[in-house]
């Protein structure tokens, strides 16, 4: 059984995406899909799904044409679908969404039989190894969990029985942490081993070349190469996707490794100081960031670090002793005294909450700023706001390089960089970024590095949560990290535990005995005194 | 440059942007075939627009609650409730036509603050909370005027001065409603309470993170559509010569239907003031025209469905509603299909937009 796509020609606003893209999928095979953000993998997929009908091409499935734009017949066709956005609707419970792709058990009443989803549904998790409240309307849930159950979705047999014959999985890891990844590698094995065909998108590229046997890049929407997973290396892989130029610089993120600052070097007075915070799983944990210092905060998942940046930002309900920003005490933690303070959140773009989607990308860019934008009469300088837009999108390489593009079209990456842009134009004291290279392509996510070490070098100061310490050992001066909601230690980058190692061994030290707390203190103090 | 200026053109004013307005043409045009001596004159116009005034006011004081994402649904009622204000303090207190102008102003910024506090300071959701506060706004109403309708110095030189008074014809009402217009125009499109406005309208939660100021803002939106509504009250009542508690309450539905309608039009998507003005046109020009052709009684509501259909069909075509044709789809390959049973790939963007389009 193979599935192919022909010739698929698309384009979106005169813009071409996709162009004589051929594509086939054989079943047991995981096929692996790279390119770099907006390079047009996502449109690929909804075309698969029938979400999309390409402006030319076709699709068949053992030779036999499939209809376009219908995806009733893609399901019926044993095509399942683990879409980028997810495709849930918060309001809905996990069961609610669930049924919403995998169809509806009825009773001999044709009422929808619920005892009979949930068997469904928990056997689809149990795969997953994993348990999800199913009553809980999906706008609870963390982002492992939306996206657990999504898959859960995927991969459930339909409600007359058809199982998945295909899965196309869009990027699934990115919201994902250690465990799950692991846990949905062994359930990919184990489908394609049964004959499933499958294709797994990501930007991870070595966790592409490990886990598929076929790749196939795309760049601006050509199929640049196809190559056999076991001889191709990482270096082809990203020549292919970024053009050979690009390929021979950016082999990985790590190695556009910038010069790293000492503690030493650092200006003595603490741009921000926190004592006492509190919120969710996060108790009572106290640091100082210096200016133009880059610290980062890791943590195994559930350990606190996740909602730092935001408790910090005011976007949760969060607590907290003390907190100066510049040696002025702020009255409380809400957004509107962060922006007032310049303080910047940007959150993981796996969340919603950082862009307007209806707005285009030079309303977006200025809305944290707009008060220094407005004159008389609060109107905004129509002028200055375009001049502005144009040199951050200049500056980051915004594609398309149009002010007036509407964001919700804008691909993952180029989103993050618009949230960068807005961020920066506040001129912050201090950034909060969560997760920065989380969907990024592999060149967007060095570059996004190298644009954080030199905002830090140019003397903001940045707190970057992330659960991939590749993201942080190679620019950060130190990193902070937490275990069950506490901060169990304080590594500086000149410190002998300075290491991926080092790290992960602080990451599941107890937190909570005294002389452990009395050792942070310490260390926090000395920090300072190095400072 | 000058071939992205032709398509800047082409799009703004094709009938993809603007179908509101391809109809209203091809409505004036029949209009004046069918009947060239009773339509085809000036008199009609000022017709149109004398008597369409107070409802486009009212459908642009729904503008910034509307942008900003909540229901003010007590229009109408405070729409009443002033005229009443208006006519009860012109009969009891004072001819002086100031004093009613006054009074009817003050009753509605009084509402609108009473509106903030219950939708913003006791958090009721909008649509429930104006839909009572207006409820009791016009039981007031009714109680004041003792279901009667109070024409006692309200059809004297109140008249004569607040709806009579006229520039070639135009009355006062015409040019208040044409300020509101240019005001609304200049506040949501041109500064940055409009840009915070639309944002919070867009997506609270980015809005608050970017640290506007959520209730502010719609606090300042419920103040504006109660007094603007109010100022509509006390015009109609002008114009009618007395004040009735029925008065208000029947600008609306046709409100509503002009600013969405309006939000169709220029700007894709969100309510805009020429918009609604186009929409207000559009619904005066049918309803007037089919009164001097001679239509049946039944025909102007029949007329207002056909506009309304035929206007944001043709302006939704482009990627808004979720009105599409199969061949349009292939031209436009970026509309989502909505005919298709439920769609896993659906995401819930799409899903929010295409049910908040269909609600
Ligand atoms: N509905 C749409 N309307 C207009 N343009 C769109 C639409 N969807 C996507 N695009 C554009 O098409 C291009 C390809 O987008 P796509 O989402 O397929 O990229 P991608 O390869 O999945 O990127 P990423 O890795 O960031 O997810 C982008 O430039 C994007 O801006
Ligand atoms: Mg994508």
């Amino acid at each position: 059984m193979k599935l192919e796509l022909r010739d698929i020609g698309m384009r979106f606003d005169n813009r071409p995406v996709l162009r004589d893209v051929c594509i086939c999928f054989e079943e047991g095979t995981v096929h692996g899909l790279v390119g770099h953000n907006g390079s047009g993998k996502s449109t690929l997929i909804k075309i698969a799904a029938g979400y999309y009908v390409p402006d030319s091409g076709a699709m068949l499935l053992d030779d036999e044409t499939v209809p376009l734009g219908s995806p009733a017949v893609c399901y019926q066709n044993g095509l399942r679908f683990v879409h980028q956005d997810l495709g849930l609707v918060r309001q809905f419970s996990a069961l609610e969404n669930f049924g919403l792709a995998a169809g509806y058990d009825r009773t001999w009443i044709r009422t929808v039989n619920w005892p009979a989803q949930r068997r469904r549904l928990a056997s689809a998790l149990a795969m997953l190894e994993t348990d999800l409240p199913f009553d809980r309307p999906v706008s609870e849930f963390t982002a492992v969990e939306r996206t657990l159950l999504a898959i859960a979705r995927a991969i459930a047999p339909g409600v007359d029985g058809g199982t998945a014959r295909f899965l196309m999985l869009d990027e699934p890891t990115t919201a994902l942490e250690g465990p799950e990844t692991e846990r949905l590698f062994s359930v990919i094995r184990t489908l394609a081993s049964q004959r499933v065909g499958i294709l797994y998108v990501s930007h991870q590229l070595d966790d592409v070349l490990n886990m598929t046997q076929i790749v196939t890049v795309l760049r601006d929407g050509k199929i640049t190469a196809t190559l056999e997973s076991a001889e191709a290396t990482h270096e082809q892989l990203v020549s292919a996707m970024l053009g050979a130029e690009a390929g021979q610089v950016l082999t990985r993120p790590t190695a556009h490794r910038p010069k790293r600052k000492s503690t030493h070097d650092l200006d003595g007075s603490p741009a921000v100081e926190v004592r006492g915070l509190t919120a969710h799983r996060i108790r009572n944990v106290s640091f100082s960031i210096a200016k133009g210092e880059c610290v980062g905060a890791v943590g195994l998942s559930g350990s606190g670090r996740e909602q730092l940046v935001y408790a910090l930002a005011g976007a949760i309900p969060a607590t907290v002793e003390e907190i100066r920003v510049n040696g002025v005490e702020l009255s409380g933690l809400d957004p509107r005294a962060c922006l007032d303070h310049r303080i910047a959140l940007v959150p993981g773009n796996r969340l919603a909450g950082s862009l307007v989607n209806e707005f285009t990308i030079r309303e977006n860019l200025t809305l944290g700023s707009l008060d220094t934008l407005t004159g008389f009469g609060d109107i905004v300088n129509a002028a200055e706001e375009r001049r502005r837009t144009e040199s951050w999108i200049e500056r980051f390489a915004i594609l398309p390089a149009d002010p007036n593009y509407r964001c919700i079209h804008l691909s993952g990456g180029n989103k993050q960089k618009v949230i960068l842009a807005k961020w920066l134009a506040i001129d912050p004291v201090l950034m909060l970024i969560d997760e920065p290279t989380a969907g990024v392509d592999v060149g967007a996510a060095s570059s996004m590095l190298g644009t954080l070490r030199s905002l830090a070098d140019d003397g903001h100061s940045l707190l970057i949560t992330t659960s991939e310490l590749s993201d942080v050992l190679p620019i950060a001066d130190r990193i902070l990290v937490f275990n069950r909601g506490s901060l169990v230690s304080i590594v500086g980058s000149g410190d002998p535990e300075w290491s991926e190692t080092g790290i992960l061994n602080a990451m599941s030290k107890a937190p909570d005995s005294a002389d452990n707390r009395t050792k942070i203190l310490e260390l926090h103090v000395g920090g300072k005194e190095k400072n | 440059m000058s071939a992205t200026r032709k398509t800047f053109w082409t799009k703004r004013l094709g009938p993809r942007s603007i179908g509101a307005v391809y109809v209203l043409v091809a409505l004036v045009v029949i209009f004046s075939v069918i009947s060239p001596t009773n339509f085809a004159n000036y008199g009609t116009a000022k017709l149109v627009f004398n008597q369409y005034a107070v409802t486009g006011l009212v459908g642009l004081a729904l503008l910034l609650p509307l942008s900003s994402g909540i229901y003010d649904l007590s229009v109408g009622s405070t729409a009443g409730l002033s005229g009443i204000a208006a006519a009860w303090v012109l009969a009891n207190v004072s001819a002086n036509p100031l004093a009613g102008v006054v009074a009817g102003v003050v009753v509605a910024v009084l509402a609108g603050l009473i509106n903030s506090a219950v939708v913003l300071g006791l958090g009721i959701d909008s649509f429930i909370g104006t839909l009572a506060t207006g409820s009791i706004f016009i039981a007031i109403a009714t109680a004041v005027s003792g279901d009667n309708t109070i024409a006692t110095n309200v059809n004297g030189a109140f008249q004569q001065d607040v709806a009579l008074k006229n520039i070639l014809g135009l009355t006062l009402p015409v040019f208040v409603t044409i300020a509101a217009a240019i005001l609304l125009y200049i506040g949501l499109e041109k500064s940055g309470f409009g840009r915070r406005t639309y944002a919070i309208g867009f997506d609270v939660e980015v809005a608050r993170l970017s640290g506007v100021r959520v209730n502010g803002i719609r606090a300042a939106g419920l103040l504006a559509s109660a007094t603007l509504s109010g100022i509509a009250g006390v015009l109609a009542t002008a114009q009618i010569g007395a004040g009735s508690p029925a008065t208000g309450p029947s600008f609306l539905l046709p409100a509503f239907a002009a600013a969405f309608l309006g939000a169709t039009q220029f700007k894709g998507g969100r309510f805009n003031s020429w918009g609604t003005i186009v929409a207000v046109l559009l619904l005066g020009t049918g309803n007037v025209g089919l009164l001097v052709v001679g239509g049946p009684s039944w025909s102007p509501d029949v007329f207002d469905g056909v506009i309304l259909i035929a206007a944001v069909g043709l302006t939704s075509a482009k990627g808004i509603g979720p009105l599409r044709i199969r061949s349009l789809r292939r031209q436009s390959p970026s509309a989502p299909n909505l005919k298709a049973p439920v769609d896993p790939g659906l995401s819930s963007e799409a899903e929010e937009k295409s049910a908040q389009t269909l609600a």
